[in-house]
């Protein structure tokens, strides 16, 4: 029964990394029917941002206390995905807009291999070590335990997912965001610059990328520069489990994945783990292509 | 000075012309009627109008000529003071009466506040307030087709574009949208109609445009319109 638990805890908290990710492509996949394949290269750059944050604080601002630390990593792997997400989608994707749909999906990929290859370029083939900031905390519950980065994984993704779940339900630019999804022309045609609002959601979506990137980074103690392809390929799974193109979707998509992998690993083999992933990401795709909470189907890709 | 000047707007579809050389003027408070029969080109003006599809050739010019219409995209139109309504409802069915009109808002620069006032007035005004909350999808057609003029009215347009405001509707819920057709006009906005129901158009404007195949065969008083001899062959006739 402790296994059972302590599983499904580590689970939760790698689930919500992937739900941070999944995030991403549910929303872009919503505004404008693309199955971003680079979103897991972005989530990639924002655990390296975190990593280069982290080595200057550790070479020049040592004084420093940890939070500071941990708060600067997360704003400027923020800002710089953001950026990043923007110039992706201005670069790459609007000169495709209105062409056949797989076009932009091959350009993604496209943009997936430049964003590994530059990565590699500047900070080299082999896998980074991230130095741990936080001190090593346990927690036991009982039979149970969980480390200070599972709590701060934890806290952070609820607050994001709310603040984001409040965002897109009440603001100007969350319901542009719903309108141009149900309706593209109608929407401009009462006034919203879809452009814009197109922007704004890779924008949002790389925001929330880089945080699970930097946490990521942080919690797993290194990165490498193709971390993204399978950190992608698995919140794009959770994405499709909850149903691409819904946030809650996305957000339970994410646990579900993270919890039956954790158990995977836990009771029959931790090599096993990412098969476990994609069992789950073929059964859904033969039962119930729409996921959990999806509407229309998704491209076959 | 005219409110709307279209000049030799002109779109073509591989072989086929939506439009051809049009011209048309319309001023300020306006309410014209455009009628002519299926595939007359009368929804391809209303999408060049609106910057749904660009001109091959022609300009039209807004509000004494401040804004080149045939050179900005939808949105930048819409801000300028033209919204519109669609033969097929273009609502956005998840979200609620209030959010859909809110949309409408999306251009002005109004605090959330003044967004949530005024699309709240303008449900009202389109009798729809007490299901405000509601889920756009939930309510019926005749509702529906009210929500759309709502939500165009939120962009506080000079010019209203209405395509088919009418069709299937009843007897009362025909009257009700003549009485708000008036009402919108008798605030001082100009109102374009197409509209097959000519007990519903010839009332109702004060001047009606006849196209058949993409060109502009007539314009007149709606009683010179009812007596033109080439508008009863192109389409009164075949009523």
């Amino acid at each position: 029964m402790s296994l059972f638990l302590q599983q499904i805890l580590n689970g939760l908290s790698i689930g919500l990394v992937y739900a941070l990710i999944a995030l991403g492509y549910t929303m872009v996949y919503g505004v404008i029917q693309l199955i971003n394949f680079a979103h897991g290269e972005i989530f990639m750059v924002g655990g390296y941002l975190a990593l280069t944050v982290i080595l200057l604080f550790s070479l020049f601002f040592a004084q420093v206390p940890v939070w500071g630390a941990l708060v600067a990593m997360i704003v400027f792997s923020v800002l710089g995905c953001a950026l990043l997400g923007a110039v992706v989608e201005r670069v790459a994707y609007r000169p495709l807009r209105g062409s056949p749909k797989l076009t932009a999906l091959i350009t993604s990929i496209g943009v997936s291999f430049f964003l590994q290859n530059a990565v590699m370029l500047i900070y080299g083939s082999k896998e980074q070590s991230v130095p741990p900031i936080l001190p090593y905390h346990v927690f036991e519950m009982g039979a149970i335990s969980f480390s200070l980065m599972q709590v701060i994984i934890f806290f952070t993704s609820i607050i994001l997912m709310t603040l984001l779940t409040r965002f897109v339900k009440f603001s100007k630019t969350g319901k542009a965001m719903r309108a141009v999804s149900e309706n593209r022309e109608a929407a401009s045609l009462m006034g919203v610059p879809v452009q814009k609002v197109i922007q704004a959601t890779f924008v949002i979506g790389a925001a929330l990328a880089a945080v699970g990137g930097a946490l990521f980074a942080l919690n797993y103690e290194s990165i490498n520069f193709h971390d993204g392809y399978l950190a992608g390929l698995k919140a794009f799974t959770a994405a499709v489990f909850g149903g691409i193109g819904s946030i809650p979707g996305a957000v339970i998509g994410g646990i579900c994945l993270g919890v039956f992998e954790s158990l995977g690993a836990g009771y029959i083999s931790s090599e096993w783990k990412d098969v476990f992933a994609f069992i789950l990401l073929v059964t859904v795709l033969i039962f119930k292509p729409s996921g959990i909470l999806g509407e229309h189907l998704p491209e076959k890709v | 000075m005219p409110l709307l000047e279209v000049k030799g707007a002109s779109k073509r579809f591989g072989g086929v012309s939506a439009l051809s050389a049009m011209d048309f003027k319309m001023n300020e408070g306006e309410i014209v009627g455009l009628i002519g029969p299926n595939g007359a080109g009368k929804t391809s003006f209303f999408n060049c109008l609106t910057g749904l599809l660009p001109l091959d050739k022609g300009t039209i010019f807004f509000k004494d000529a401040r804004f080149a219409l045939h050179r900005l995209p939808p949105h930048r139109i819409a801000e300028a003071g033209l919204a519109r309504t669609f033969q097929n409802l273009r609502i956005f069915k998840n979200m609620t009466l209030l959010e859909n009109v809110s949309i409408g808002f999306h251009a002005r620069r109004f605090s959330e506040r003044k967004i949530f006032e005024e699309s709240d007035r303008l449900l009202d005004f389109m009798g729809l307030q007490a299901q405000s909350r509601e889920i756009a999808a939930n309510l019926p057609y005749g509702s529906q087709k009210r929500l759309e003029i709502a939500r165009a009215l939120a962009c506080g347009p000079s010019l209203l574009l209405l395509d088919e405001p009418v069709a299937g509707m009843n007897a009362n819920e025909k009257e009700e949208i003549i009485r708000l057709i008036r009402d919108i006009r008798s605030r001082g906005m100009a109102v374009l109609i197409i509209e097959h129901d000519m007990n519903v158009v010839m009332p109702l404007s004060d001047r009606v445009m006849v196209m058949d195949e993409g060109a502009k065969i007539a314009e007149g008083k709606p009683e010179e319109i009812r007596s033109d001899k080439r508008v009863i062959e192109a389409y009164l006739g075949e009523m």
